[in-house]
Parts: C-alpha cells; structure tokens; sequence
C-alpha cells in the first residue's frame, strides 16, 4: 500500500504540469507514461482527491451529508482557495462553531491564506486554550511556534520570541536542542534581530546550522545579519558569500525555492545584501 | 470562473452535435444498461474518448488501447508520439488487471461500447469500428475548405493550419489540423495553437464517412463518445484570417484553478515591491479590504483579462471605488512584465491570483 501511495505521489508533479499544460514536456495524455499512470491512479477507489479536480472535490462537499467541523473546514478551504472569501470565511467560523477542534484550521488559514495576523491570533489562542497544559502540535510545529508567527507578522516582536521560546524549549529540555526543527530556531532569532538582540540571535542560528540537515543559507542569511548588528562586517560577508554558493550548490541539485516559506530568503535577497 | 475566448468554443467542442443527436447520445449513455464484465465483451480495440480531469474540464484521450485474446495488452498513442505500453492483462470475476494494475469491483464498467475506467480521474474509451478510408482523399476534401457543424465552422487551410469560429459570438482560435492512419481507418485531429503546432488536442474525430458535401465523425463530446456532422460551406478565402481574434491560451486543455498553484516567494516580494512603488493611494472613502486579482498568461507571456474579486475587510463582497481596481489594472498590466510569473525554462499556460490588502487607500499586503 505505502508503494502505491508513493508512485501516485510520484504521479503529482507530472500531473501538476498537465493540469498547467505545459508546451515541450508532459501534456494531459501528451506520453504513455502519463497515460499509465492515470490508469495507476484510477485503481483508487477514493473517488476525490485534494488537489486533482477541484470543482468535483467541491460538489463532492456540497453534497455530502454529514455536517461536521471537519467537512466545513474543508469546504472552506476550498472556497478561500478558489477566492470566495465571503463564503469560505463564513464557512470557517460556522465549522469552528460546531467543532472548536477547527479553531486550528482557522486559525491556519487566517495567518497563511488570507495573512490576517489578528484573527489568526486569536483563533489559535481560542485553539490553545482547549488544553491550558500542552502545546498541541500539528505534527510539524506546535501552535506556539505559529502564535509566534503571528505576533512576528503583526510586530510584536517580543511576544512572538516569548511563543517560539515555549515550543522550542520544551522539546530542548524533554528530548535536546538537537531534536527542534532548525526552523524554529530561524523563527526565533528573525524576532531577536527585530528585537536588537544579535547575541541571542547568533545562539539560535548556530543550533539551526547544527540541527539543518544541510549548509543552508537561509541561517547564514541571518547569521550574516547577526554579524552586521555586531560590528562584524567581515563574518557578516563571509557568511553572505557563504550563503550565495550554497544558494547555486542547491540550484544545481534542482532546488531553486526559498527553504522556509515563512521566513523566505531568496538568491536576489543574499546579493542585495552583498551590495548592500 | 475565468472567461477566454477558448473557452466559448470549448463549449462548442463539449456540444458541437446537432440537438436531435445530443439527445440520442445522452439517452444511449443513460439507458444503455451497464454489462457485466467479461472477457468477451472487453477484447478488443478501444479507442480513447476522454480524461475527466475536472467538471469543467474534460479532455480527448488521443489513446487506443487493445485487450487481445491472447491476453496481451496494448497501451498506445493515436498519433504514435511515444512508444506503446505493453504488458498482460486478465479478468478474475469482477476485478480487472490491466498489466500490474488491478480494479475492483465498480471501478471499471462497461455501457454498451463505452468503457469507463476509474474514478479519480476517470478514462474513458469507445469500442473501436474500423472505416477503412484514404487520408489523402480526407484531406483533399479538407484543404482550404470551410466546413461546419452546428455551432462551429472549421477554416481548413492547405498548409494544415485551422482555424475555429464559434458561430454565434464570432470569436475564433487557432490551431493545426492532423490527419492519422490506424487499421486503415483515419483520424481528424485538431491540436496546438498559434505558432505550436505539435500542442495538445483540442478534438480527436474518427471519419467514419466521406461524402460530397458531408462528413461525419466519431469521437468526443464531453466525456461520452459522440456523432458529429460537418457539412461544406464554401472555399477559404486567400489571405482569410485563421488567427485568434482574442487571447488564447498555447494548450487546449487548460484550465485555470485559481489558487491551487501559489506565486513564488521572490515573484511575490517584486510584485509587491512594484505594486507599494507605482500604486498613488485615491483619496475615496472606506478604501479598505482585499481585492484578489486573478488571469491567465499563457506560454508566450500574453495575458487574459483581469478578473477582480473585492471583499470588505471582514471579508463580505463589496466594490472598491473604480479608480482603485481600475488603477490597480493598469499597474498590473504595465508595470508586472509577463516574465516575472512564468519561469524562463518552463513555458507553460499558468493561472495567477494575487490578493492585495488595502488599509485606508494603502496597499498594506500582496500574497
């Protein structure tokens, strides 16, 4: 079973291409390998899918007849998605009505979808407090690491250090640093670099560098800004020049996208800050 | 949801038959009793009909596929652009094995000469009649001809470019036309657009009949196979247009799912950086909300019309003052180059939405 899954998951980006139609590589039904794996695809007997035909996943919620949290939230998703904002955020708060299970959800879509900080924050605050005594996680990070986002986003610099410190911490000290996604580190020391704190910072983006599966140059990126706000501008281009070749070492290997969509650096951000 | 020109006589395509045949198709499809499986009833040649990627976006299957007796099984493009998928295939009860990939029961079903596989992305397929017919008499009666159904006329020109009009509203796009050879029988295919003439299929018809004046076809309409009749009109004019007379998207078989496919962080950072610089705030009042701008670019970087969603900031529909979104549309389309979106390597059809944040008349967000 996990072997198919991973051939359909395979089968994504190849159909992701079709559904965009792209000239010169694959197109629907443009090679018998695609056509193959349609045919792969279909001995599914789930008959929607995130992701593959929208509108039919859409109809498939507007007719389902069970009403709950969960199946509301996925409409709603589904909505904001297609730029119904008025229908989806109705949506949102009707299934956090019925299930407060689903102030997560909201509160997920409030701060990545629709980058409404406020009400993100105040969703996933309702969220946290269902269980005072732990930071229920989403199997990536724990809801403070996103309360801290959005206190990043609205400002609050040191509210949101405060959030990243409670899911940073309590992992540290239950199963080590070395076990934090080096991101939150990343998270944690934007806020102290915001907060003119470049010591605490450079501490933060060095667990990051250890805790990173590879070089990356989103933390030297932001060591190098650490750097500048030392008075170290000879570390702070080393470590942007550092940040540049593993920037084209990744682009050689096919990745060519910021690592951390929520803290985006980019290989034009590294050579502004070169020149700079 | 987006409106281009393709569009329209996609519309065409999906019902392009004579009303009375549309009936009789549907009530076939509808009455037509599905078959239990058996060996018998699937061997042989099936032709492809359609991939149903979407509600709204169903596309012709230029595929054959045989099931022979001696249990081998063939997978294979109409057009021969790549090489035949071969393999074995069995029947065990109601479960179907197409080589290694196994149905159960339901998934596939069989409704008088269709054949549906999945439901996912369903395939469908009809079963093959061979017409024997010569190609080149096919497109003797083609070239630099004008020819037409119910709601679409076909300006064949000699040198295999074609161009669509829709009937009623005029609008045209343009593509190639292709004629194949399989088991002596021959297929009508229309394909690519403008510039491209190895693109995707727009139509896949197999001619089942060639007369003066008269041309009748098998294929697809929609996810059912279909009759469709082209009768002659006239001969194309010399220096007739068979360009697009609006923006067409370079693959037939697009469709735009606004939101599916999200900017790129550093397209997103320059179209904000552009939008702060180049937006002059408009003295209007309660200029604050979100406006999400979406449109379609197609892979030559041309761009489809604007369409604007305007919401309040809690998120209720409203319309923003005219000068805002109409100021908003000029900077989009002046100021945002075609090659900040598409990516240099990958020239494909993309659909793009931006929502911009407005506080007080300011644009505050762009994501």
């Amino acid at each position: 079973m996990k072997t198919i899954l991973l051939v359909l998951l395979g089968c994504l980006p190849g159909l992701a291409y079709a559904q965009r139609g792209r000239p010169g590589l694959i197109r629907p039904g443009d090679s018998t390998v695609e056509l193959a794996l349609l045919l792969t695809l279909n001995r599914n007997t789930q008959a929607v899918y995130w992701g593959f035909g929208p509108k039919k996943m859409l109809a498939r919620l507007d007719t389902t007849t069970a009403v709950t949290g969960e199946t509301l939230s996925r409409k709603a998703m589904a909505y904001v998605a297609q730029g119904d904002y008025e229908t989806g955020v109705a949506l949102l708060e009707k299934s956090t009505q019925i299930d407060p299970k689903q102030y997560r959800n909201a509160g997920s879509v409030y701060l990545y979808t629709l980058h409404d900080y406020d009400r993100a924050l105040r969703y996933l605050n309702a969220f946290d407090a269902l269980t005072p005594d732990f930071d229920d996680t989403d199997g990536i990070y724990p809801v403070s690491y996103h309360k801290g986002l959005a206190q990043r986003n609205l400002g609050h610099h040191a509210e949101a250090v405060r959030e990243f410190s409670i899911g940073i911490d309590s992992l540290a000290k239950k199963h080590g640093a070395e076990w934090v996604n080096y991101k939150q580190y990343v998270s944690r020391a934007i806020a102290y670099l915001a907060l003119q704190q470049p010591d605490k910072a450079l501490t933060d983006l060095e667990q990051a560098a250890k805790n990173a599966t590879s070089e990356s140059p989103l933390v030297l990126f932001y060591q190098a800004r650490a750097y500048r706000q030392m008075g170290r501008p000879t570390d702070a281009r080393r470590a942007l020049q550092d940040a540049q070749f593993f920037w084209q070492a990744n682009r050689v290997k096919g990745i060519t996208q910021p690592e951390d969509t929520n803290n985006p650096v980019t290989e034009e951000d590294i050579e502004a800050e070169l020149n700079n | 949801m987006k409106t281009v020109q393709s569009d329209e006589l996609r519309t065409s395509w999906r019902k392009p038959i004579p009303v009375l045949g549309a009936i009789w198709c549907l009530l076939m499809a509808f009455l037509a009793p599905a078959q239990p499986l058996t060996r018998e009833a699937l061997t042989g040649r099936w032709i492809g009909v359609a991939i149903e990627y979407d509600l709204d976006r169903v596309c012709p299957l230029v595929a054959y596929m045989d099931l022979r007796a001696d249990s081998t099984w063939q997978l294979g493009r109409l057009d021969n652009a790549d090489e035949p998928r071969t393999g074995t295939w069995s029947l065990s009860g109601a479960v179907l094995r197409l080589d290694t990939t196994h149905y159960a029961p339901g998934l596939v079903t069989l409704q008088g000469n269709q054949l549906r596989i999945g439901q996912v992305i369903p395939l469908t397929f009809r079963r093959f009649r061979a017409v024997p017919m010569d190609k080149q008499v096919v497109w003797q009666r083609l070239a630099g001809q004008v020819w037409q159904s119910d709601r679409v006329e076909y300006l064949f020109a000699a040198d295999g470019r074609v161009g669509l009009r829709n009937r009623q509203a005029r609008t045209q796009t343009a593509h190639y036309a292709q004629l194949l050879e399989l088991d002596g029988s021959v297929f009508l295919l229309i394909r690519g657009s403008a510039g491209q003439q190895s693109g995707d299929v727009r139509e896949c018809w197999q001619v089942v009949s060639n007369e003066v004046g008269t041309i009748r076809l098998v294929g697809s309409s929609g996810p059912d196979s279909c009759h469709e009749t082209l009768r002659w009109v006239r001969a194309l004019g010399s220096g007739e247009p068979l360009g697009p007379t609006g923006f067409q998207t370079c693959a037939n078989c697009m469709r735009a799912n606004f939101g599916l496919f999200s900017v790129k962080p550093a397209t997103l950072r320059k179209t904000t950086a552009l939008l702060r610089q180049q937006y002059k705030p408009v003295d209007a009042p309660d200029a604050t909300g979100l406006i999400r701008v979406s449109f379609v670019q197609n892979c030559q970087g041309e761009r489809g019309p604007l369409q604007f969603q305007e919401y309040s900031a809690d998120y209720k529909r409203r319309l923003f003052d005219k000068r805002i979104t109409d100021q908003l549309r000029t900077l989009i389309n002046s100021q945002l180059p075609g090659s900040l979106f598409s990516d240099p390597d990958r020239q494909y059809d993309i659909d793009v939405s931006l929502t911009i944040r407005l506080s007080n008349g300011q644009i505050t967000d762009v994501f």
